[in-house]
């Protein structure tokens, strides 16, 4: 199934408005997890938000970099999910979540070094396999990076999506926070990336630190992630996008506002968007 | 390093431990190592708490900020998620408050708790179609006696000690909280959820023994049985039949079969 256009993150707060009111929105991107339960009103909202939006699933706990064995009855949970919510597509994100059996729910960078590439190609041909589709990974925002590391984030992205043959997320407020943290060049970053494998685009706010920055996707869009975003559309062409709010979440009506920027900024009807 | 020892280094670091993944890191402006590994320290906490948070806004509400947060640490300490959804993570916390200083000097807290998580476990039960007035009343009286009843996924029973549920309501309402008070007996709650929508109810000696009978797969002529010795002879079939009148139209019966 092919998507195009712009979406939202589906949030609780926003399943109201959305089976009522009537908005610009082109799909939806779930969190998996928010709906891997046994049933009640989250799978409720679900099935009837699906009947009016297309739907794409997006998971944060699939950990394909960790060492740890693949989780099978996550697999089989999220396929299950999938069988019932039939998403354009599924993501998670190329990182790790934990070891020893542990997770932190968190999404924690991987060395950018041969092994990691090795271990990362071979998990995601098996996730591929179990789900029987291709699945896109996201590049994550850092804070820190090891001495180990061979390639640049980038190369490695990269090294994956063709190896592993699995399609890839941009998520520009995470390449512009990350190019901050470690002093990189985003539109380095963004030319590194082969065109084809890019199927879907992230937009979020991040905290300023003074100095360093925070993926908390709590505020709305910052001014040079705009900026790069206008140049990911001029490099990658039209690709599709979805905002993502996790805190602080305003009325559905201000975050359709600010994908109606995106629009704008994508069709380059205006770069200036702050 | 190799890819395993860096992770579980890293992880033993975000998990408070001796590490030495700090060797391991880029030491580079714009910050040092420390305050690098300070930011995933930091997240890891403020999330497992956050977690908590969400699965017991009554207890939070009960200890105020400060002492939630720090009850939180207490347990995110001890307790490393094994979840792949952070849902599930905090299920202990009852235990926990139960069995720690000082808040196991007010046993009420712990019931809270566990009140909390089992009104979660109702709220993402599994699904399942009810039994309606209608389809009880098509029922032949004949077939009655061999009646079994299968009861909704989401139907859950506990015991509980103190005023618990008169704390958890003034809670939710935002209303000034009851003294703690441990009831003359120990009274059973019922807790299921209709059309999407959490209830609860206690339970008295005679629902509760019809329960026990139904809930285990006794037929209705068991259920009568069960509440004979606290009812009149008489008035048992009839006493029977309302209870079960009562749980269909509480949606608690998914099926009926003989």
């Amino acid at each position: 199934m092919k998507l195009q256009g712009f979406g939202l993150g589906l949030r609780p707060v926003h399943y109201g408005a959305l089976l009522r009111e009537s908005h610009a929105i082109d799909w939806l991107e779930i969190i998996s997890e928010n709906y891997l339960v046994p049933g009640g009103q989250a799978l409720h909202y679900l099935e009837r938000i699906r009947s009016k939006f297309p739907v794409v699933m997006h998971g944060v706990s699939l950990s394909i970099g960790s060492t740890d064995p693949l989780d099978r009855r996550y697999l089989a949970d999220l396929k299950q999910l999938a069988r019932r919510v039939e998403p354009a597509w599924i993501s998670d994100h190329l990182c790790w979540t934990g070891v020893e059996g542990r997770n932190v729910h968190d999404l924690l960078p991987l060395p950018y070094t041969e092994e990691a590439l090795a271990a990362v190609t071979a998990r995601v041909g098996e996730v591929q396999d179990f789900l029987g589709r291709q699945i896109l990974l996201e590049n994550v925002s850092s804070y820190l990076s090891y001495r180990d590391s061979e390639m640049t984030e980038w190369e490695f992205v990269s090294e994956v999506a063709r190896r592993a043959d699995c399609a890839l997320l941009l998520d520009i407020n995470n390449i512009y926070v990350s190019a901050v943290n470690h002093g990189f060049d985003p539109l380095s970053y963004l030319h590194g990336v082969p065109r084809e494998r890019v199927g879907q685009f992230h937009l979020a706010g991040h905290s300023d630190m003074d100095g360093h920055l925070i993926d908390t996707h709590d505020h709305a869009i910052a001014a040079p992630v705009w900026d790069l975003y206008a140049q990911a559309v001029e490099h990658f062409g039209a690709v599709p996008t979805m905002i993502e709010r996790d805190d602080n979440i305003p009325e559905l009506g201000e975050l359709v506002a600010e994908l109606d920027l995106a629009r704008r900024v994508a069709s380059g009807e205006t770069r200036e968007a702050a | 390093m190799g890819l395993l020892e860096l992770q579980r280094e890293l992880q033993r670091d975000l998990l408070g431990e001796k590490s030495t993944i700090a060797g391991a890191l880029v030491d580079a402006p714009p910050l040092p190592v420390q305050a690098r590994l300070g930011i995933y320290r930091h997240a890891y906490r403020a999330r497992l708490i956050e977690a908590l948070d969400e699965e017991y806004p009554i207890l939070h509400w009960l200890l105020g900020d400060e002492t939630f947060e720090s009850l939180g640490r207490l347990f995110v300490e001890t307790h490393p998620s094994e979840h792949r959804s952070i849902r599930w993570y905090g299920r202990e916390l009852a235990d926990f408050v139960g069995a720690t200083a000082p808040f196991a000097d007010q046993p009420i807290l712990a019931e809270i708790a566990r009140f909390e998580w089992t009104l979660a476990e109702v709220f993402d039960a599994a699904d399942a179609g009810v039994v309606d007035r209608a389809a009880l009343r098509a029922i032949d009286p004949e077939r009655w006696a061999t009646l079994r009843f299968a009861f909704h996924p989401s139907l859950r029973r506990m015991v509980l000690a103190w005023n618990t549920v008169a704390v958890w309501q003034a809670g939710s309402a935002k209303q000034d909280s009851p003294l703690p008070e441990r009831s003359s007996e120990p009274v059973q709650w019922l807790l299921w959820r209709q059309n999407f929508k959490n209830y609860f109810r206690s339970l008295d000696a005679i629902e509760r023994a019809a329960l026990d009978a139904a809930v285990a797969g006794g037929t209705f002529t068991e259920l009568c049985e069960s509440i004979a010795a606290q009812v009149p002879e008489a008035d048992v079939p009839l006493r029977a039949a309302t209870l079960v009148a009562q749980w269909v139209d509480g949606g608690l019966i998914a099926s009926i079969s003989t």
